[in-house]
């Protein structure tokens, strides 16, 4: 009992761990009626907006020339385009569209120098914010209040929708506010159904802010909002980002050097992310937090034919649920994927009932946790506009090497993935108490990690069935109840090697029953994470804290098994 | 005579079951209000680090007053009283980092409620409790014995549980 009520305690340290993603300063946040909304359907007719740049006629020429068919009435159609072009910045052609526009970028780069131009905050828009989603700033109860002076636990705060529909140029290049705040509904009124496309291929358009603003592209409260064709680089935060959005796409994209996060949804449902590729983001590559609100009924969001690579985290979310990620790729990363219910002011935890089935999940050996690296973050951090868009600086700790990480979720089915050559793990699964997430019901102390499903995985087996190992099976913390692995299959024994509580056999439950314990059983399990805690991206004396080996690159286990 | 005898004999019979009670071998006693509310237990982890220790843990503050820790300031001491420098203190029970990124922040401090969140702050009322992680590298056969936290001194067990 002893050892359970110090397991419980230590717990809590757990969370402190890795890296999800929640520095993003949202407002609090609602979800969608998710019946009143649909995945957008493109439409190729229909009144349309079209925004061209000086030099789009000589790139039309140029990057689309050659006398194949395709190429030639690809060509054609934007000189036919260019003709009806009226807008040289993409804001410009939002800010006159209305619902069911369309709006058709020709090839050209992008800047926003008007939006480039208005600051955030703009001083008539300085009124308009609110409490950011966060810990609640009575969640230190009364020692905290007692021990720190009335005034110093004020919140940080965050634009509200009134900001974005009244200031749409200050956070963002580009924003689509569609709710009229006139109205109390927080539904989409105007600009709705919104359809942004690039008229070449993906590489023709790039939308930049040369990392001076903080998303380029922002969908708040605008439902049926569809994205593709085009590329989108280097944002001071989110490069596509959609907020309390009822049926999104993005689809055919190029998202890179973001900040943190190349494609986040936020509170939003009915999305679809599609045939995209996110590299080079200090978070994550994609990001769909928080919901949708299906609890296995329904997948909200699907995922699909994604390539995420050279971020800190290929994927993660914070409440990430009701998601269905497939037929995609995570690699060369840090770490592949990350679910977890640990950071407070996220509605929907704890997170539940997503689903990564058909991933190719391989090599996440990127270190960007090195002495060098994170000496050159801390030293641009005032300035990161000015970094190397391909030096990535890592916002959270993640142990390197590892496939996908599991924090305090239930519900969730990892089946039929391709894991390899992933050096530390395939994988983390442990639980999160309702505390980290600013719940202090003792009721919800045991209420994560359970009914996870682990099955039918291709572990240390690329998809062409060459064998390319890493460097083991599982991490669990033996907790959570109905937690269940089977017919995982194995190329080696360094690839089935699991790291459970010494208490338990050497072998992990199989389904339909799967595990029976309601809480973590083994202190001694924690050593190898907890430590990890105090790392600090900020601060040189705890960037690589003793006790925790996540940073230290692992050892390549393929030239011992193959 | 007798009867001095079998006082230090039940003496020492208090210490040896205190001790195997304990779990560890504290070479020190604590000072203050911080006290192991539970055993702590010390390991030597991972592998790939094999001078590094972590002794994880629960505390209490047995006091009827407030206690406020700031993890920098709590100095972890060797058997000399000597201070180890590579070494860190969180009161878990939080996450290690902030959901308020701080390399934005231009150099303002985190909210007190949210130091407190991550383990960075100790703000612990009588007689509750608080998971505290320590780590450290040992260098030299150095090793650490108390956490020196202003108020008082808290004892670390000086071998690994078994």
């Amino acid at each position: 009992m002893r050892v359970r009520i110090v397991a419980l305690s230590l717990l809590g340290a757990l969370l402190a761990f890795a890296g999800s993603a929640v520095s993003h300063p949202e407002r609090l946040s609602f979800f969608p009626d998710h019946t009143k909304g649909k995945v957008p359907v493109f439409r190729s007719t229909g009144p349309a907006l079209v925004v061209c740049k000086e030099d789009s006629r000589a790139r039309i020429k140029t990057l689309l020339k050659g006398k194949g068919p395709k190429t030639t009435k690809l060509r054609k159609r934007n000189l036919r385009l260019l003709k009806k072009c009226r807008f040289r910045h993409i804001q410009d052609a939002v800010e006159q569209a209305k619902s069911n526009y369309r709006i058709l970028i020709l090839p050209g780069v992008y800047k926003e120098e008007p939006s480039r131009a208005v600051p955030f905050p703009e001083p008539k828009c300085k009124d308009m914010f609110e409490p950011a989603m966060g810990p609640d700033p009575a969640s230190g109860g009364n020692a905290v209040r007692q021990a720190f002076r009335a005034g110093s636990t004020a919140g940080d705060k965050a634009p509200s929708y009134e900001y974005s529909f009244t200031c749409p140029r200050s956070a963002s290049l580009i924003t689509v506010a569609g709710d009229d705040p006139k109205d109390p509904d927080k539904e989409c009124d105007q600009k709705c159904n919104l359809q942004i496309e690039g008229t070449a291929r993906r590489q023709d358009v790039l939308i930049t802010s040369d990392g001076l603003k903080l998303n380029l592209i922002f969908g708040d409260r605008a439902d049926g909002i569809a994205l593709r064709n085009f590329t989108v680089k280097q944002s001071d935060f989110n490069n596509i980002y959609v907020l309390e959005t009822n049926g999104f796409r993005f689809s055919n994209i190029v998202s890179e050097s973001a900040r943190e996060y190349g494609f986040l949804s936020f509170a939003s449902d009915n999305g679809l992310y599609e045939d995209l590729d996110a590299s080079y983001s200090g978070d994550s590559g994609i990001y769909p937090g928080s919901g949708p609100e299906g609890h296995c009924a329904r997948y909200g969001i699907e995922i699909r034919r994604v390539n995420s690579h050279h971020n800190a985290l290929g994927f993660s979310g914070t409440a990430g649920n009701g998601i269905w990620v497939h037929d995609s790729k995570f690699h060369n990363n840090s770490i592949g994927l990350v679910e977890d219910s640990f950071a407070p002011g996220h509605p929907g935890q704890p997170q539940d009932c997503l689903k990564w089935e058909g991933n190719e999940i391989f090599s996440n050996n990127e270190n960007y946790f090195t002495e060098e690296n994170q000496d050159y973050c801390r030293e641009t951090a005032k300035e990161a506009f000015k970094r190397d868009p391909k030096r990535v600086c890592p916002v959270f700790q993640v142990p390197v090497g590892t496939g996908f990480l599991l924090a305090g979720g239930n519900g969730n089915i990892v089946r039929d993935n391709y894991f390899y050559d992933n050096d530390r793990r395939v994988g983390y699964l442990f639980a999160v108490p309702a505390s980290f997430r600013g719940e202090d019901d003792s009721d919800k102390s045991y209420d994560t990690s359970h009914s996870n499903q682990i099955t039918g995985n291709h572990v240390g087996f690329r998809k062409d069935g060459t064998k390319d190992p890493n460097g083991g099976f599982f991490w669990w913390d033996g907790g959570g109840q109905a937690n269940c692995w089977e017919g995982n299959r194995f190329a080696s024994a360094t690839d089935a090697l699991i790291d459970v509580p010494d208490s338990y056999p050497k072998s992990l439950p199989p389904c339909p029953k799967g595990s029976d314990t309601g809480i973590p059983q083994e202190p001694r399990q924690f050593a190898e994470i907890v430590p990890c805690l105090a790392w600090d991206a900020n601060d040189d004396d705890f960037s690589h804290p003793p006790g925790c080996d996540w940073f230290d690159q692992p050892k390549d286990p393929g030239a011992r098994a193959r | 005579m007798k009867l001095l005898v079998g006082a230090t004999i039940a003496a020492i019979a208090v210490v040896a079951a205190v001790t195997v009670a304990s779990g560890y071998d504290a070479a020190g006693q604590s000072s203050g209000p911080m006290a192991w509310k539970s055993e702590p237990v010390r390991i030597k982890a991972p592998v790939t680090l094999p001078h590094d220790r972590t002794v994880l843990g629960t505390i209490e503050n047995t006091s009827l007053k407030l206690l406020v820790v700031r993890a920098k300031q709590v100095r972890v001491l060797d058997t000399e009283g000597e201070q180890i420098t590579f070494a860190t203190v969180r009161f878990a029970g939080a996450p290690g980092h902030s959901v308020f990124d701080e390399s934005r922040r231009k150099g303002a401090p985190l909210p007190d409620y949210e130091q407190v969140r991550i383990g960075r702050v100790l703000a612990l009322e009588g007689g509750k409790t608080r998971p505290l992680v320590i780590s450290w590298r040992e260098t030299n056969g150095r090793t650490a014995e108390y956490l020196d936290y202003g108020e008082g001194r808290l004892a670390l067990p000086t071998t690994e549980t078994p």
